[in-house]
């Protein structure tokens, strides 16, 4: 009878102990984050099923190590003791933190291993071996110069004059963990063609495009405003050579409609829409505009926007108000031009047609290899800095590329949305909310293509 | 493949519910056969891995369920038993990457009626060990919950809802050496299956995303016991462990019956 009740103790015992047990595993994987594999970090590595577009790659952590912290209460004896254990071997210990790096057996996975050893009662945690590297950053020299994509305050490439507010830019860098784009996504380009030689464009474009002022099949720059605005959309990036795009692997369908002497017929342009709609764009950019209506234009806009084209189109520069086709807010995003300190440049036009705004101030961007020397400064390398509304919508347009590239399913008018809505509103101060200056804000393309988390 | 081991797990279930009475009429002698009530309460805890099947991400289901339970003994060690309760699910880190503003969901527990049924039938009675058969299933109904998307120019709100099936059916080997006390093994298969879905609101902008997961693991063994108290109370304890490639989960159950 004792021995039956001695037995029956012990099993009550070992059922409670098993209760407890069970809540003590749960409760220290809560403690360790709930996880019972170690899943992607949100920002490193990410699916490519589902013919999503190209993300970041690469190993998230190195290879057969794990690095594992004991317990302050756990002699060295049997932290030996428990490495061996685990079949793993003591590669070195991180001094005053206690953290030991531990090469472990080829059978098992790393995160198998941290699974394991974040179980021991004895580990404090157990990760494996991260690789950790800065944000995404082209090798492009010029890059340093381009606030509008990452502000650090750095110089902008004019003397004395610095970038102004660091992180007064539109996170292009962030964004670009998370997508730099598909080059099956098209924009086009409706403005003086592009300088097809351009180092930053010859290996972007998606064929020679459309002439619509000589009426040929060669969109041949002989301006060099339209060679500028297609490479701050979608130079050539990552290429050790001048200038980021903002749509980093997107390509360009250069449309011109653009004379050499900057003007244009509103013909050429309903033209130009109408052909980059039947050709393969899944963005136009336009960084030209009138102060007049143009129903023709307005129709044109009509029939891409019905075709899923997202339209970017500049606000002007004349501090008066919207041009068109800019002002056709149904169909395209007036875009406003900020500078380097997230302020509204005074140039900008304004008015309720304003979606959205982007850095117009001293960009930097490609100029056709001819440029300089016809300007009478010979020797100059391809590049310059200028400022307008027209150098702002090209960074819409990119954004709106990345974000086809990665939700091809997105209608145009969500596209549109999302640009509005993830903008930062940078004139709160002065105009909370949509404004006629700036619209919705300086875009943000970090919250647009980052998830946004949602926290308890 | 989905579907066919739910239909099994069903069928399993149907078996069970519709064999055991023939199965204890052959086993044992017959007993008086009264019925009798067996309301009581009952708190379960559950942790799952649990795999999306779009992009085949994992992430742990961890459930809270306070229920009440109407259970009927047909017969002596067969009995049948409803559970109407309560329960907080929540998942850890999920992706919806298919909305128009994408969200990493790590927002905690939604909380909803749960529905289910259990099902013990004794098919080997005799000491020192006896075999029953456990079958039960649980359905997490879903209630909508909403939170805010921040840091956006506009105000917008995501709405998740989630449901999930539980079904889980095995023999469970008892020692009745003891008097008012029956330790046991549980040997189960255990499913868990279900959908998250995912409604984006920002003004103009709506979306929505519905993702289908199904637990890692499918086998599970439980320890437990049967505390059989004064006034015909009975206290049952049970913690399990459901390995999966990779790693495990867990579950306790606590519960209280009373027989009239």
């Amino acid at each position: 009878m004792t021995i039956l009740r001695t037995k029956k103790i012990a099993l009550i015992l070992l059922l409670l102990s098993l209760i407890v047990t069970a809540f003590s595993f749960q409760r220290q994987k809560m403690d360790r984050g709930g996880h019972s594999e170690v899943r992607p970090r949100r920002r490193e590595v990410r699916s490519l099923n589902g013919g999503r577009p190209f993300h970041v790659q690469g190993p998230r952590f190195v290879p057969g190590q794990v690095l594992v912290k004991f317990k302050p209460t756990v002699q060295n004896q049997l932290i030996d003791a428990t490495v061996a254990a685990y079949s793993s071997i003591k590669v070195k210990k991180i001094p005053r933190l206690e953290v030991y790096q531990l090469r472990i057996p080829e059978n098992i996975t790393v995160e198998e291993m941290v699974y394991a050893l974040n179980q021991n009662p004895d580990v404090e945690y157990a990760e494996p071996n991260f690789i950790v590297r800065i944000t995404v950053t082209p090798n492009d020299p010029l890059f340093e110069y381009q606030y509008a994509l990452l502000n650090t305050g750095q110089e902008i490439g004019i003397p004395g004059l610095l970038g102004g507010t660091v992180g007064a830019d539109i996170k292009a860098t962030t964004a670009w963990e998370e997508t730099k784009g598909s080059a099956d996504t098209i924009i086009a380009s409706i403005d003086s063609g592009v300088d097809f030689s351009h180092p930053e464009l010859k290996n972007k474009v998606l064929s020679r495009g459309r002439d619509f002022v000589n009426n040929d099949f060669d969109a041949t720059d002989d301006l060099g405003h339209g060679t500028f605005v297609a490479g701050i959309a979608a130079a050539d990036t990552n290429n050790n050579e001048g200038v980021a795009g903002v749509a980093w692997n997107c390509r360009i369908l250069p449309i011109k409609v653009i004379d050499e002497t900057g003007w244009g017929e509103e013909s050429a342009l309903a033209e130009g829409i109408i052909w980059a709609a039947d050709n393969g764009a899944d963005v136009i950019s336009i960084s030209l505009g009138s102060e007049d209506p143009l129903d023709s234009v307005r129709d044109a806009l009509i029939y891409a926007h019905d075709r899923g084209i997202v339209i970017a189109a500049s606000a002007g520069n004349d501090g008066t108000s919207v041009f068109y086709p800019a002002a056709y807010d149904d169909y395209c995003l007036a875009v406003a031009a900020t500078d380097y300190n997230d302020q509204r440049t005074f140039w900008s036009n304004f008015g309720p047609q304003v979606d959205i705004s982007a850095p117009g101030e001293n960009v930097i961007g490609p100029v056709p290899n001819w440029f300089w020397q016809s300007q009478g400064y010979a020797g100059e390398i391809p590049y310059a800095i200028g400022s307008g509304t027209s150098a702002s919508a090209p960074h819409i347009a990119g954004m709106a590329a990345l974000l086809k590239s990665a939700k091809p399913w997105l209608t145009a008018d969500q596209v549109m949305d999302i640009i509005r809505y993830t903008a930062d509103d940078v004139n709160s101060g002065q105009n909370k909310g949509k404004d006629d200056y700036l619209g919705y804000g300086r875009i943000n393309m970090q919250k647009a293509l980052v998830p946004i988390k949602i926290s308890k | 493949m989905k579907k066919r081991l739910r239909w099994l797990i069903v069928s399993l279930l149907a078996l069970v519910l519709f064999t055991s009475p023939l199965v204890i009429a052959q086993t044992r002698p017959q007993a008086a056969s009264l019925s009798r009530f067996q309301p009581g309460l009952r708190f379960d805890y559950f942790s799952r891995t649990v795999r999306w099947s779009n992009d085949e991400t994992t992430s742990e289901l961890t459930s809270y369920i306070g229920s009440l339970i109407l259970g009927i003994e047909f017969r002596p060690r067969f009995s049948l038993a409803a559970i109407l309760g309560f329960s907080s699910s929540a998942f850890d880190n999920v992706m919806f990457s298919q909305l128009p503003i994408s969200i990493d969901f790590g927002g905690g527990g939604i909380s909803s009626y749960v529905l289910g049924g259990e099902i013990n039938a004794c098919l080997l009675f005799g000491p020192p060990f006896g075999i029953d058969i456990v079958g039960q299933f649980l359905a997490y109904l879903g209630a909508n919950k909403e939170w805010d998307v921040p840091g956006l120019a506009v105000s917008g709100t995501v709405e998740g809802k989630q449901s999930w099936m539980r079904a889980s059916i095995g023999p469970q080997f008892v020692y009745r050496e003891f008097k008012g006390f029956s330790p046991y093994i549980y040997l189960s298969f255990d499913y868990v299956w279900g959908t998250f879905t995912m409604k984006e609101t920002i003004q103009t902008l709506t979306g929505e995303e519905k993702k289908e997961f199904r637990g890692k693991g499918v086998f599970g063994v439980a320890l437990g016991a049967d505390i059989d108290l004064p006034a015909n109370i009975r206290i049952k304890g049970e913690a399990g462990v459901y390995p999966f490639e990779g790693g495990v989960d867990y579950s306790a159950v606590i519960k209280a019956l009373i027989s009239f």
